[in-house]
C-alpha cells in the first residue's frame, strides 16, 4: 500500500516565546499535526496505527529557548528543501517558526555540542560565576538510573560571562553528545540559591568539527 | 500575551502552557479597533475548557462581530492560583494577557453544578465582587449560560444576566444591545433593563421572591411591569445554516478531547426520564450528511487533527447516520482519520453498523442500559429490553470484543433491592453470553464493567420532583451491589454519593444557595468535581453557618403544585407533559419515542419536525 521509497527531510526550526512553556511531549503532538496541515507528503508507519516519521535531534528541555532547533521527518518525494519550509512554516503556531529546510549532511549521533546564553538574575559577579563554573563543577546529577553527585566539568567546553544591570548573563558551550548530553540547568543549580531566576536560550547545536549542524 | 510579569509564577506550577496563550490559531484582534471587550471564562481547568465544543461555537458567533473581540478564560489550578494571589497578579484573558477586571463582559458557561465554586472564585481572583449587588459601573458585566443555567437560582446573585437556550444568536443580540448602551452611555442599570425585554435573556435582580413558613417558595415577581415573568429559551431552527467553527484554536496541552468534534444534531427523541439534555434540547434537529462531511473536511484541513470525534446525544437516532458514514469513510480511512462515536444504544443497529462500519474506531464500548430490571427501565422510560442489550452484546462479541462496559444508576425512583441485584445479574449473563459464544474472536477471557452513579434529580425532568436517597441509603446499595457480584469477569466501580448529594442541592436549588457558594469561596473550596478538593464535611459546616438545610433541596419530595426555584423559566416542554411523565413512570408505564407516537412535549407547536403534531392528546 505505501510506496517503498522514503526520503529523510531536515527541518530547521525554533522554539521561543511561550512555546518554551510546553513539554517535549505537547510539542511533539503539536508538530505532526502542523506535519499534517502542510500538505507535506508524508511518510508513515507500516505498522497497525500509522503515523507520521519524526525525530528530533535534542529537545530542549521545558522553560529553555531553542534558537537552532532541528527535527528530521521521512516523506515520500523528494522535494525541494524552500519549499518544504514554506508549506511547513505557513501552518506551525506562532513561536516555533520554520527557518529552514535541507536534505540531512551529518547523522544525528554526531551532534557534539550545544551553545547557551544564560540570563542570570543574581547579585553574583560575572568573574565569580566564570570562576566557580572554570572549577571543579560537582552537582547531584540524574541519569535514567540513578542520581548521584557528579564532576560535570570535563562536559563544560566554555564559559564567558558578562556583567549587566540587572545580574550576569553566562555564555556556555557544553557537550550534547548523545552519550554524554548536560543540561545547561545544572550550571544554575551549582551557583545556587545566588541565582534568584534564570532564563535559558540554546542558540546553536554544533557537530564534531563545532560547525552548525546541517 | 507577553509573559513577562507572570514568568516566575510560571516557573513554579505544573504544565505552564495552560495560562500563556499562544496556541496554534490564537485569534488576535487589535483592541483599539473593537467597541466590546469579552472574555469567555470557563469554571474548570484549561484542559477541560479548551474541550468544549458549545465554547468554541459562541466564540466563534461573538468574533464574527467585527466590534467584538472574545478572548478565553480558565480556572487556573490551585497552584497557580496560590502563586497569582502571593503576587497580586489577578486573573487575565489568555490572548491579550489584560486583566479580566478590565473586560467589558465576562461570560461563564455553566456546564455542571459543581463548578459553580470556580465561577465566583475566578472573579474574585479576578478581583472582582463576586455580588452582583456589589459591582459598580467600573466592573464588566457578568453573564452566564450553558446547561445550569435551566436553574440559574443557586448562582442569581453572582450573575448580571443569564442566557437561556442555545445563545449563537441570542448572545450577539445581547452583545450588540451592551455596545449601544455603552455608545449612549447608559448605566448599567438602564442595560438591564432593556437587557431583560430580548427573548431568552433572565435578569435575575429584576425579580422578587419570597418564602412560605415551610421554606417552599411563595412568590416570584418581577419587580417591573416590562420584565418578563417566564423567560423562553431561545434556539436554533437549522442546523446545517447554524454558525460551526470549521477553524480554532489548537490547545497545545493536550486537552481532555483533543481531536475535531462533530456536532450532528440537538435534542433527542427518547425522553428518558431522568435525563435533563433530553428534555431541555428538544426539539431534535439534524444536520445534513453533506453538511457534516464539509465540515469535518474543513476542520482536518485547519487542525491536523487524526481523530474524529461524532457528537450528540443517542447517536444511533441520527436518520442520516449511514449516509454520513459512507460520506466520512470515503475519505477519512485514506488520511488516516479515524472516526469515533459516542456511547450507543445497544440495540440491532448496532450490529448493523458494525458490520457496515468496521473501520470506525470505538473508544471502548459503553452501554447505558440505566437500570437492572425491565420494570426499573420502565419506570425511567428507557425503552429498551433484555433481548435487545443481549443481541448488542453479542454483536460487540461478534466483532471481537471482549470488553465493554456498562452504565447504571442507583437511586432512581421506586429503586428495590430487586432492581440493584438485577444490575449484578445482568452483567453476569452479559459474561456467560460471551462464554456461550464458542466463536468468540475475543482473546483471552471477557470484561464487563459496571460503572453506577447515583441519581441525582434535575430540573425540567418528569423526576424534578422525586427526592435523591440519602446518603446512607446510596451507600446500602453500592455495598449490596458489590456483594452480588461474584465473579472477576465484572468490575464494579461507583460514584461518591457524597459528591452526587451536593450536586442535588445545587440541581435543584433557589437563590438562598448563593450564600453558602459565596462562603464557600471564601473558605477556599473550589473544583468541587475534583476528588483532591471536594470536602463534604466542610460543606456541611458551610450550610449549617449559612443556616441552610441542604436535605431539604435533595431528598425532598417535591409538590405537583409547588412553585419550583426554576418555573419562571421556559425550556419549551411543559410542566404539564411533565406531570404526565411523572405519573406515567410511577404507573410503570413508557413513551415511545417522538418519531413513534408525539407525546405533545410542549414543541410539536414551537418547530419540532420529528413528530406529527399533537399525536397524543
Amino acid at each position: 500500500m505505501q510506496p517503498p521509497v522514503k526520503y529523510t527531510l531536515r527541518i530547521f526550526w525554533q522554539k521561543k516565546g511561550n512555546s518554551k512553556y510546553v513539554s517535549h511531549l505537547d510539542t511533539q503532538r503539536a508538530v505532526v499535526r502542523a506535519l499534517i496541515r502542510s500538505g507535506l507528503p508524508l511518510y508513515y508507519s507500516q505498522g497497525f496505527n500509522p503515523h507520521p516519521k519524526l525525530v528530533f535531534a535534542l529537545p530542549v528541555s521545558i522553560f529553555q529557548e531553542a534558537l537552532y532547533d532541528v527535527f528530521d521527518i521521512d516523506i515520500t518525494e523528494r522535494i525541494s528543501p524552500k519549499r518544504a519550509a514554506e508549506m511547513l512554516g505557513a501552518v506551525m503556531p506562532g513561536d516555533t517558526p520554520v527557518i529552514g529546510a535541507a536534505y540531512p549532511v551529518k547523522k544525528f549521533k554526531e551532534l557534539y555540542a550545544a551553545s547557551y546564553l544564560i540570563s542570570l538574575d543574581t547579585d553574583l559577579k560575572a568573574a565569580e560565576v566564570e570562576k566557580a563554573l572554570r572549577g571543579e563543577v560537582v552537582v547531584e546529577k540524574k541519569s535514567k538510573k540513578k542520581c548521584e553527585m557528579t564532576d560535570i566539568s570535563p562536559m563544560i567546553y566554555g564559559v564567558s560571562a558578562v556583567d549587566t544591570d540587572r545580574g550576569v548573563i553566562l555564555k556556555a558551550t557544553l557537550s550534547a553528545a548523545p552519550d554524554a548530553y548536560l543540561n545547561p540547568k545544572y550550571l544554575v543549580d551549582f551557583l545556587g540559591d545566588k541565582v534568584r531566576f534564570s532564563e535559558t536560550v540554546r542558540e546553536m547545536l554544533f557537530d564534531k568539527e563545532m560547525q552548525p549542524l546541517k | 500575551m507577553n509573559t513577562e510579569r507572570i514568568k516566575h509564577l510560571l516557573a513554579k506550577v505544573e504544565k505552564p502552557g495552560r495560562y500563556t496563550g499562544g496556541e496554534y490559531g490564537e485569534l488576535i484582534k487589535d483592541k483599539n479597533t473593537v467597541d466590546v471587550r469579552m472574555a469567555f471564562c470557563f469554571p474548570d481547568t484549561y484542559e477541560i475548557g479548551m474541550s468544549n465544543l458549545g465554547v468554541k461555537i459562541l466564540r466563534h458567533c461573538l468574533n464574527s462581530l467585527p466590534y467584538v473581540w472574545c478572548e478565553r478564560a480558565y480556572a487556573p489550578w490551585d497552584d497557580m492560583e496560590r502563586e497569582m494571589r502571593k503576587e497580586g497578579v489577578p486573573l487575565y484573558a489568555l490572548e491579550s494577557g489584560d486583566d479580566l477586571k478590565d473586560m467589558d463582559i465576562l461570560a461563564f458557561t455553566l456546564q455542571y453544578e459543581l463548578a459553580y465554586t470556580n465561577m465566583v472564585n475566578m472573579l474574585d481572583l479576578s478581583g472582582i465582587p463576586m455580588l452582583a449587588a456589589d459591582r459598580g459601573e467600573e466592573y464588566p458585566l457578568v453573564i452566564a449560560g450553558g446547561p445550569c443555567a435551566y436553574n440559574p437560582e443557586p448562582v442569581a446573585d453572582f450573575v448580571d444576566v443569564f442566557s437561556i437556550g442555545e445563545g449563537e444568536f441570542a448572545l450577539c443580540e445581547l452583545v450588540a444591545l451592551y455596545r449601544e448602551c455603552k455608545q449612549l452611555g447608559k448605566t448599567k442599570e438602564q442595560f438591564l433593563r432593556e437587557a431583560a425585554k430580548l427573548k431568552g435573556m433572565y435578569v435575575p435582580s429584576l425579580y422578587t421572591v419570597s418564602y412560605k413558613e415551610d421554606g417552599t417558595i411563595a412568590a416570584f415577581t418581577p419587580k417591573y411591569e416590562d420584565v418578563p415573568a417566564v423567560i423562553e429559551k431561545t434556539f436554533l431552527t437549522d442546523m446545517d445554516s447554524a454558525p460551526f467553527p470549521t477553524e480554532h484554536e489548537l490547545s497545545f496541552i493536550e486537552a481532555v478531547h483533543d481531536r475535531m468534534v462533530l456536532e450532528v444534531f440537538r435534542g433527542c427523541i427518547r425522553g428518558c426520564r431522568f435525563c435533563q439534555a433530553g428534555m431541555v434540547y428538544r426539539p431534535v434537529r439534524e444536520k445534513s450528511p453533506d453538511t457534516l462531511n464539509a465540515q469535518a473536511k474543513a476542520l482536518y484541513k485547519s487542525t491536523g487533527y487524526n481523530e474524529i470525534s461524532m457528537c450528540s446525544l443517542s447517536i444511533s437516532d441520527y436518520s442520516g447516520l449511514g449516509e454520513a458514514l459512507e460520506k466520512l469513510l470515503g475519505w477519512t480511512e485514506k488520511e488516516r482519520v479515524n472516526l469515533s462515536l459516542p456511547s450507543m444504544r445497544i440495540d440491532s443497529f448496532y450490529a448493523e453498523l458494525m458490520e457496515k462500519a468496521m473501520n470506525v474506531r470505538q473508544s471502548g464500548l459503553t452501554f447505558a442500559p440505566e437500570a437492572g430490571t425491565q420494570r426499573l427501565r420502565d419506570v425511567i422510560n428507557k425503552n429498551i429490553s433484555e433481548d435487545e442489550i443481549m443481541a448488542g452484546c453479542a454483536a460487540a462479541f461478534d466483532g471481537g470484543r471482549s470488553s465493554l462496559k456498562l452504565y447504571f444508576m442507583n437511586g432512581l425512583p421506586t429503586e428495590t433491592n430487586d432492581d440493584i441485584r438485577g444490575i449484578a445479574g445482568l452483567a453476569q449473563r452479559i459474561v456467560d453470553l460471551y462464554y456461550s459464544k464458542k466463536r468468540s474472536k475475543g482473546k483471552g477471557g471477557v470484561s464487563v464493567t459496571i460503572s453506577v452513579s447515583c441519581f441525582v434529580p434535575k430540573p425540567f425532568t418528569p423526576f424534578q420532583w422525586m427526592p435523591q436517597d440519602r446518603i446512607d441509603e446510596l451507600k446500602r446499595k453500592q455495598l449490596l451491589l458489590k456483594e452480588c457480584i461474584t465473579t472477576r469477569k465484572i468490575s464494579y466501580n461507583y460514584h461518591d454519593s457524597e459528591v452526587s448529594f451536593l450536586e442535588a442541592v445545587f440541581a435543584r436549588g433557589d437563590r438562598r444557595l448563593s450564600a453558602a457558594i459565596a462562603e464557600a469561596v471564601r473558605r477556599g473550596q473550589r473544583f468541587d468535581s475534583w476528588d483532591e478538593f471536594f470536602d463534604y464535611g466542610k460543606w456541611m459546616q458551610i450550610f449549617e453557618d449559612t443556616g441552610i438545610d441542604p436535605e431539604f433541596y435533595a431528598n425532598r419530595t417535591m409538590g405537583f403544585d409547588e412553585i419550583l426555584p426554576w418555573d419562571h423559566i421556559d425550556c419549551g416542554v411543559t410542566k404539564e407533559f411533565l406531570i404526565r411523565e411523572a405519573k406515567a413512570a410511577i404507573a410503570e408505564r413508557t413513551t415511545p419515542d417522538c418519531r413513534t407516537r408525539c407525546s405533545a412535549c410542549g414543541m410539536q407547536d414551537k418547530g419540532c419536525t420529528v413528530c406529527k403534531k399533537g399525536g397524543k392528546e
